[in-house]
């Protein structure tokens, strides 16, 4: 019996969880539990994110540790798949099929009872309704990615699992996309869907995973995380009309943690980027210096990881 | 068991297998046994019943046994679902509760199907132009065996095509290597051999009809249990694997 079936509230649990090929760890003791709500696993390219996702998913067996959906471990257990729907990265496809036979092909396989049903309002749910009898090979990549999330919600899983699900769509289509999410997640769904953009999870996400280097970087609210990544110290490239004196002047503010002249150029060190962008302006009009360029140093997403890594 | 599972499965399978313009082979396979015989025919304006009946026999062995059979098995095997892990779709068969033996079942009998497709018609049209029968017993004969050859084959590219991404290479090495060379050259290494059962079964069905140079020194018995061993090992082979299968590309 499922717990959905038995009223029990749906988890992803993941225990001490590695996965290594040969020489090379991919996910590295990740742990944590996640009940109800949607989840944002974030990190750069190549952190061990859709590992993850396919640990969870049941596609991978975990190198050692456990992964639980609903109290059962994924890992050769096909039943679980009753209760879990999973939206691939890759947009390959059958071409050949319209949306409408790709959701209801998914339908059939999950043994439905009401298969066409269960296609009519998967189909509707993202918004597809009107071009379900065209062939999969002619959609949009955001097309695409709306009907794989319709084949992964025709069976009703209480477990989503999406690995970049808004790769391709477009500011509307992204909006309808995340109220769904939002709206199953309201309804007891365990959502968990990964990006390596931030400002995807604002809308969405209330818990966020970050993970860098096949490792558990940080957890919790997404606020919370939000808040560490803009605090934390950034380096700024500044051209100004006069660098010596905009340099001296600003290593009496207090937002402001070392200045580096260079040629042409200075390198600031700011202990936050809000009071930064604050501090700046204002001592540059009280010295009557006027600014040329001010560039982040460091803003690759990579250096944001590494720094919560480091934290 | 809800069958629909099976006929969805099969139904997807069908349209991958001979989609891609690989239904081009399947015209290609049926058309050549039946144009090498209407060439015999036309060659040889008098043909006897006999040199009809050895032409039919070499042609069945040669062309259709020996090569046009093990091609068409393999492609179809090894893509039954070999195309699905290359392209990264399996996952959308494999993310459902159907027990993996359902799913390689299924995969077998639709390789086999669009095997038998390709190659039976082409069998049964030059038994037609060479023996003015298409259901000559000889004819009879090599279906039987081209059938048993077909499920044979399809079971084990299939099974391939779970361990390696190069299923279709090493299968091809395989059909020449082994079936083509090796198992001919020596007696012991005939008993391993998917040609040499589907060579005894047709010739006992055929009752004895075939020509001396083809028939198989291996008993229709033994082919028959050698047969079901090696479906046996293979079928077990590719569900153990598949319920292990990791999908290390991008789910």
């Amino acid at each position: 019996m499922s717990a959905s079936e038995r009223g029990d509230a749906a988890r992803v649990l993941v225990r001490n969880a590695s996965k290594w090929y040969g020489n090379v760890v991919a996910v590295n003791d990740i742990s944590f539990d996640l009940g109800p709500g949607v989840t944002g696993l974030l990190g750069p390219n190549g952190a061990g994110k859709t590992t993850l996702l396919r640990l969870i998913a049941g596609f991978l067996e975990p190198s050692s540790g456990d992964v639980e959906v609903n109290g059962q471990g994924s890992w050769r257990n096909p039943r679980i798949y009753r209760e879990v729907g999973i939206v691939p990265e890759r947009e390959d496809l059958f071409p050949f099929l319209t949306g409408r036979e790709f959701v209801r092909l998914n339908a059939v396989l999950h043994e439905l009872p009401f298969v066409d049903a269960a296609t009519e309002q998967a189909v509707e749910a993202v918004d597809l309704t009107a071009r379900q009898d065209e062939r999969i090979g002619t959609y949009s990549k955001g097309m695409r990615q709306r009907i794989k999330v319709a084949g992964a919600l025709v069976h009703d899983p209480s477990v989503l699992l999406l690995d970049e699900p808004f790769n391709g769509m477009d500011p509307t289509q992204r909006l309808k996309m995340i109220d769904l999410l939002r709206e199953d997640a309201s309804r007891g769904r365990v959502i968990v869907f990964s990006t390596h953009i931030l400002e995807e999870l604002h809308h969405l996400a209330e818990d966020v995973l970050v993970v860098v280097s096949g490792r558990l970087a940080a957890s919790g609210n997404f606020r919370e995380i939000r808040r560490l990544m803009t605090d934390r110290p950034h380096t700024f490239t500044v051209t100004a009309t006069d660098n010596r004196r905009l340099a001296s002047a600003l290593m009496g503010e207090t937002s402001v943690s070392g200045v580096q002249l260079d040629d042409g150029h200075m390198v600031v060190k700011a202990a936050g980027r809000s009071a930064f962008a604050t501090a700046l302006p204002r001592v540059a009009k009280e010295h009557d210096i006027g600014l040329r360029e001010v560039t982040p140093a460091d803003e690759s997403l990579e250096s944001v990881f590494n720094y919560l890594v480091d934290a | 068991m809800n069958p629909r599972v099976e006929l969805a499965l099969a139904a997807l399978t069908w349209r991958l297998l001979l989609g891609r313009r690989r239904w081009l082979a399947l015209l290609l396979c049926n058309g050549l046994p039946p144009f090498v015989g209407w060439l015999f025919v036309l060659e040889q304006a008098d043909v006897g019943a006999t040199d009809a009946l050895n032409f039919t026999g070499v042609l069945m062995a040669t062309m259709v046994l020996s090569v046009l059979l093990p091609l068409a098995s393999l492609i179809f095997g090894a893509m039954a679902l070999g195309q699905e892990i290359e392209d990264g779709t399996l996952a959308y068969s494999l993310a459902k509760p159907t027990a993996r033996w359902r799913l390689v079942v299924t995969k077998v009998f639709v390789a086999v199907g669009a095997t038998l497709v390709t190659i039976l018609p082409g069998i049964w049209m030059a038994g037609w132009i060479v023996l003015d029968d298409p259901a000559h017993p000889i004819v009879r004969g090599f279906s039987v065996g081209v059938t048993v050859a077909a499920v044979l084959y399809c079971t084990g590219f299939l099974a391939l095509s779970l361990f390696t991404r190069r299923a279709l290479i090493l299968g091809l090495l395989y059909v020449i290597g082994w079936e083509g060379s090796l198992s001919r050259l020596f007696a012991g290494t005939r008993t391993l051999s998917v040609r040499e059962y589907a060579t005894s079964l047709s010739e006992s069905i055929a009752g004895g009809e075939l020509p001396g140079l083809l028939s198989s020194p291996l008993a229709p018995s033994t082919a028959v249990w050698m047969s079901l061993a090696a479906f046996g090992v293979m079928m077990t082979l590719a569900i153990t694997r598949l319920r292990s299968l990791e999908l290390v590309e991008e789910i």
